[in-house]
């Protein structure tokens, strides 16, 4: 992986989940010229933050290290993370893109040794787990981050936890001077990949996500059940970090719904069917984990969606309920930050969608 | 060719230096080693530390580099030199951070350490680097099979690409199912109203597009060799046959709609009850006026039954969804609402599968007054009155409603050829002369698509349901056959949109194999791998068992029976190697030599030291990563194993574990991947194989005066990072429960 030439027959890649890394590498195993931009300090996206993939349930962090390795060894991608496109102009074949680079605070020195992260005592809320848990202000966004390479958090730069960091790194990685640069690329063709975001929970009052702890979305629920997640794979609440034993799971939680999205989401009841499956291997066939996941035609879905937002008042109405609600939120596009120019591809998430047979 | 000089690099960084004793690794490196150069650096893998080693590859001719630093998977960036063979020693993640902290483990630390030092030394010893086998006269052209919506699609991304297309379409003219219906479900804003389905524009495109060779009438009676170099013979229905060469294949051939004469319950083959294609030929002849059945009477009331012989689990019918029935019924019910909304619609459903903007086309077809009914039919009646009895879901109660029309919505089957789970047999009794087998191949052989000459069969092997490989979930366009990439309903169920993506990827797959094979680089998984396999066949005993394993089909057989390696389709994993006894088969970087080097380098304690040595042979894919993993997680194991990256369980030869058993080691671990119908593993059968082998390992263990508990295999996923190392810890435990091996002392 060393520097590509920008030129027109180079392709931008924007976003570095599943959809922009199999944009780029399978552009870039065909012989093209590839920057590819991700506006966090590492790749994977939301698909890697999935614990497990249905039908398989196969994990996609399997997949993420196919792909790094394909990335580690092609020299004509060239990564850009916590890069952001601000602004794009030309015309198919000859565009001129700007890019703003947001500073890390460590340079391609450092080794993920971890001292610095050891040093630092300040913590701030992870993203990597939806902000379910804390970590370290000088930290590394997770085990299989790529590039492999520790992150200082800009809350503790010009304070003595940021020196701290700085003072403990034996390889000179940490740069505190580090400021937002902004660069200019001649592309030839650009492919948006941006992904989506959950639906805000919060607007869907009746089940209650800004008032009961224990009423999380699907995507909180792949990192609780993830080893590697917040809990360390135990099915816990946020509310008092007792196991989740009776989970109901409610579908189309804002989606095909005239007040909220209007679409469908097409992965969420396959996603809960899949984490049913994480609640049985977790307690067994044995015991009584009533996770039911619903969804069927409309009529009877409105009918689920009526009893289930009156089952949402449980956790206050009866304390002897002890339930996780587990909302299982739709995906929007996300919007981008520049106007797409007319000849950008829309690119889906086609690779691993898992659209398969079964 | 110059001579090879080996250098080993060792970083004293990241700890590494105040943990080990790094002046002893040097001297290890150098004597035992056979290294020219040894040199240690503080910081290897900055700038200066790398720069240290290109000035002795370009003033010293280093040609053989080891690194002794942190894993394989790191600083990958940093340790890259071009034209020069690289072995990697983990010091960091496979030693100084899953071997405890503290003076008590530095013996054995440095131990473990020193032996990673030697085996890096010994693997690089036996390398080459490879420089990959360019093909000056490998063809570029895409054979794309089936004139459908995913076949046309691709043609026409190939062509548009750049690339040439040959399209062979059994019919005398394209489009396919598609070019059966009247209308197609929309598939951009705002979703509303059905389509046209534009195969005649594609068509004339396809025509005027010079990059695009078409057959109409033909098929494919024989196909020959390996991607970049496939010789295709196309028969024409007149008895001609054209030879094409092409570099790789888009199979894209479509389904067929279930056999309504196998749902007489559901009044298939009565009059009046129709499936989805029947209508969309009522349709058609109506031409936007009122639809009228066969007997030419309007239609005024009509009934969709979705699902029939779909999501069957009484194992009669077809136990898929095909995704796209529910979409189609709609839109078919709106033919009849926009011709005249007076017409009474009804649309019976188990539950109702529109997803993503489908939804906005479902709420579409509700206002205009198509009526949604929750229900499970059990029986049809056709004639000139049809009847449809219906089990309402909501209502829990049985109910019948008449129309003039039923229509059934039949499922997709693919055609996908020939199934080589029933092929393989059936040839096997042929060749020994069944005359009954005879005919049946011979029959087989009538149905099969692509007819490849393969060793391994004629089609490429199947997935559940009969619908053609697609061998990773995540990379659904990889097949076991390099180089021919499945496209469209003969992959999965799906509707056009679907398909026309699908060819879409298909195509970009096809683009790729041909320039990786061109200059001789591995298709994906192992994309950019330059090595292949080469056998000396003079120590070949022809057991066949190479060509039999290879999950890709990559070998085939001479007339004498040697194994004829087809580089262009192996994907680089080794199974072949595993499988071979005799071991003749090898990479340029990667053999028998390169890893059995690496278990004898180890030095094995006696056994009053009470150290046991485990050898852990663990999958490169899957284990490694978690045990470098479980390194960064600072969680510890016992010091006493030695890992050992492969490729693929698949590549394991026994070799290995008699070399390490026979040198005093006190077990084997193998880690690899999950096997089975959810295999993880990266090359299908790998790990599968692995524990096959492995089963028949225990009798040779016994006759060694050996317990079967001292080889042992295991199924990692990368997540098992802590896994891994409770793995390791259980099994130390175990085995100095066993004692020490009993062939210690006589390696």
């Amino acid at each position: 992986m060393t520097a590509s030439i920008a030129t027109n027959q180079t392709i931008l890649v924007v976003g570095g989940g599943i959809s922009g890394m199999t944009a780029a590498l399978e552009a870039a195993e065909c012989g093209k010229q590839v920057i590819l931009v991700e506006k966090t300090p590492a790749l994977g996206g939301r698909t890697a933050r999935l614990y497990r993939y249905f039908p398989k349930m196969c994990h996609p962090t399997c997949g993420l290290e196919i792909n790094l390795r394909r990335l580690k060894q092609n020299r004509n991608v060239r990564l850009m993370t916590m890069t952001e496109v601000t602004a794009v102009s030309g015309s198919r074949g000859d565009y001129a893109v700007t890019l703003k680079v947001a500073p890390r605070f460590v340079n391609e020195n450092c080794t993920a040794c971890g001292k610095c992260g050891e040093a630092v005592t300040a913590e701030v809320p992870n993203p990597w787990n939806y902000g379910l848990d804390k970590m370290k202000a000088a930290y590394l966004p997770h085990n299989m981050a790529h590039p492999q390479r520790f992150v200082i958090d800009p809350s503790i730069v010009g304070t003595p936890e940021g020196e701290k960091a700085k003072a403990a790194c034996p390889v000179g990685a940490v740069d505190l001077d580090m400021k937002e640069e902004s660069v200019t690329l001649q592309v030839g063709a650009v492919i948006w990949a941006t992904g989506w975001r959950p639906y805000d929970a919060n607007k869907i009052q009746p089940y209650g996500y800004d008032r009961f702890p224990n009423v999380i979305t699907s995507l909180e629920f792949e990192r609780l059940a993830d080893p590697q997640g917040p809990t360390g794979g135990k099915i816990l609440r946020p509310g008092d970090g007792k196991e989740a034993k009776n989970i109901a799971f409610i579908q189309c939680a804002g989606s095909r719904d005239e007040n909220h999205l209007r679409h469908c989401s097409r992965i969420c009841c396959m996603a809960s069917l899949k984490q049913t499956q994480y609640v049985r291997e977790a307690y067994g066939e044995a015991t009584s984990a009533p996770s039911t996941a619903s969804r069927t035609s409309t009529r009877w879905c409105r009918r689920t969606r009526r009893s289930a937002s009156s089952r949402a008042r449980w956790p206050r109405s009866s304390r002897t309920r002890k339930t996780a609600i587990r909302s299982c939120t739709a995906s929007i596009p996300r919007a981008t930050t520049a106007t797409p120019p007319s000849m950008t591809w829309w690119c889906w998430p086609w690779a691993w969608n898992p659209r398969s047979p079964v | 060719m110059a001579d090879n000089k080996y250098a080993a690099y060792i970083c004293s960084g990241c700890g590494i230096g105040d943990a080990m004793k790094v002046p002893q690794l040097e001297a290890i490196a150098k004597k035992e080693g056979k290294m020219a150069i040894v040199k240690s650096h503080p910081f290897l893998c900055n700038a200066e530390g790398v720069q240290t080693i290109r000035d002795d590859i370009a003033n010293e001719a280093v040609t053989h580099v080891c690194i002794a630093a942190c894993s394989r998977r790191s600083k990958t960036e940093a340790f890259q030199f071009d034209g020069v063979a690289m072995s990697r020693a983990n010091l960091r993640e496979g030693v100084l951070w899953v071997v405890a902290a503290g003076k008590d483990h530095d013996e054995v630390r440095q131990e473990m350490a020193a032996d990673y030092v030697r085996m890096g030394c010994a693997e690089l010893k036996k390398m080459t680097q490879p420089a990959g086998n360019v093909k000056e006269s490998s063809s570029k052209r895409i054979l794309v099979v089936g004139g459908g919506m995913s076949g046309m699609t691709a043609a026409l991304e190939i062509a548009e690409t750049g690339y040439e297309a040959v399209l062979v379409e059994k019919t005398g003219a394209l489009g396919g199912m598609t070019a059966q219906l009247w209308k197609r479900q929309p598939f951009k804003e705002p979703y509303a109203a059905a389509q046209e389905t534009g195969v005649a524009e594609m068509a004339a495109k396809i025509a005027a597009n010079p990059k695009i060779k078409l057959h109409l009438n033909s098929t494919i009676a024989e196909t020959s060799g390996a991607p970049g170099r496939f010789v295709i013979h196309i028969a024409q229905e007149s008895g001609t046959v054209t030879e094409e060469t092409v570099g790789a294949i888009v199979q894209a051939t479509g389904f067929t709609t279930y056999d309504m004469a196998k749902l007489p319950e559901l009044g298939g083959g009565q009059p009046n009850v129709v499936d989805q294609a029947g209508l969309e030929a009522l349709a058609k002849t109506a031409n936007g006026g009122a639809i009228k059945r066969a007997d030419g009477k309007e239609v005024k009331s009509v009934v969709f039954v979705q699902c029939a012989g779909q999501r069957d689990d009484t194992g009669t019918h077809l136990s898929y969804c095909s995704g796209h029935c529910c979409g189609t019924s709609i839109k078919q019910a709106n033919y009849f609402k926009d011709q005249n909304p007076d017409i009474d619609t009804a649309i019976v459903y188990q539950d109702l599968r529109v997803p993503g903007m489908g939804e906005d086309f479902y709420r579409g077809a509700q206002e205009k007054g198509v009526t949604f009914t929750k229900g499970k039919a059990s029986k049809v009646t056709g004639g000139d009155s049809c009847s449809v009895t219906f089990k309402d879901l909501i209502l829990d109660e049985e109910n019948t409603i008449a129309a003039d029309l039923v229509v059934l919505a039949t499922g997709q089957v693919p055609n996908a050829g020939v199934d080589l789970e029933a092929w393989n047999p059936v040839v096997t009794a042929a060749d020994g002369g069944d005359a009954a087998a005879k005919v049946a191949r011979d029959e087989m052989k009538t149905i099969s698509i692509l007819n490849l000459n393969y060793r391994q069969g004629p089609d490429m092997p199947q997935f559940k349901h009969g619908f053609a490989d697609s061998h990773f979930i995540c990379f659904p366009y990889e097949t076991r056959r390099t180089g021919i990439y499945a496209a469209g309903p003969v992959r999965r169920p799906m509707d056009i949109l679907q398909a026309t993506d699908d060819a879409t990827g298909a195509a970009l797959k096809a683009i790729q194999a041909v320039e990786s094979v061109a200059v001789g680089r591995a298709a994906h998984p192992r994309s950019g791998d330059l090595s292949f396999p080469t056998a000396r066949l003079e120590g070949c005993t022809q057991c066949k068992r190479c060509t039999v394993e290879c999950p890709f089909g990559a070998i085939d057989e001479d007339e004498r029976r040697f194994p004829v390696f087809n580089e262009e389709r192996c994907r680089r994993c080794g199974t072949c190697m595993g499988a071979c006894p005799v071991r003749v088969i090898s990479f340029e970087n990667y053999s028998c030599d390169t890893v059995g080097s690496q278990v004898k380098a180890v030095e094995v304690p006696e056994e009053d030291e009470e150290k046991p040595r485990i050898l852990v042979l663990a999958c490169e894919n899957d284990a490694y990563p978690a045990l470098d993993m479980a390194g960064m997680a600072r969680l510890t194991h016992s010091a006493f194993v030695r890992v050992i990256p492969v490729r693929c369980l698949g590549s394991v030869n026994t070799i290995w574990i008699t070399d390490a058993l026979n040198a005093g080691y006190d077990g084997v671990m193998m880690m690899g991947c999950k096997k089975g119908d959810d295999y993880q593993c990266h090359f299908v059968k790998g790990s599968e194989l692995a524990h096959y082998r492995m089963s028949k390992i225990g009798d040779t263990l016994t006759q060694l005066g050996l317990e079967p508990e001292r080889v042992q295999t295991q199924e990692v996923a990368i997540t098992d990072n802590a896994r891994v190392v409770k793995l390791i810890n259980d099994y130390v435990a175990e085995l100095e429960k066993l004692g020490p091996s009993p062939m210690k002392g006589f390696g």
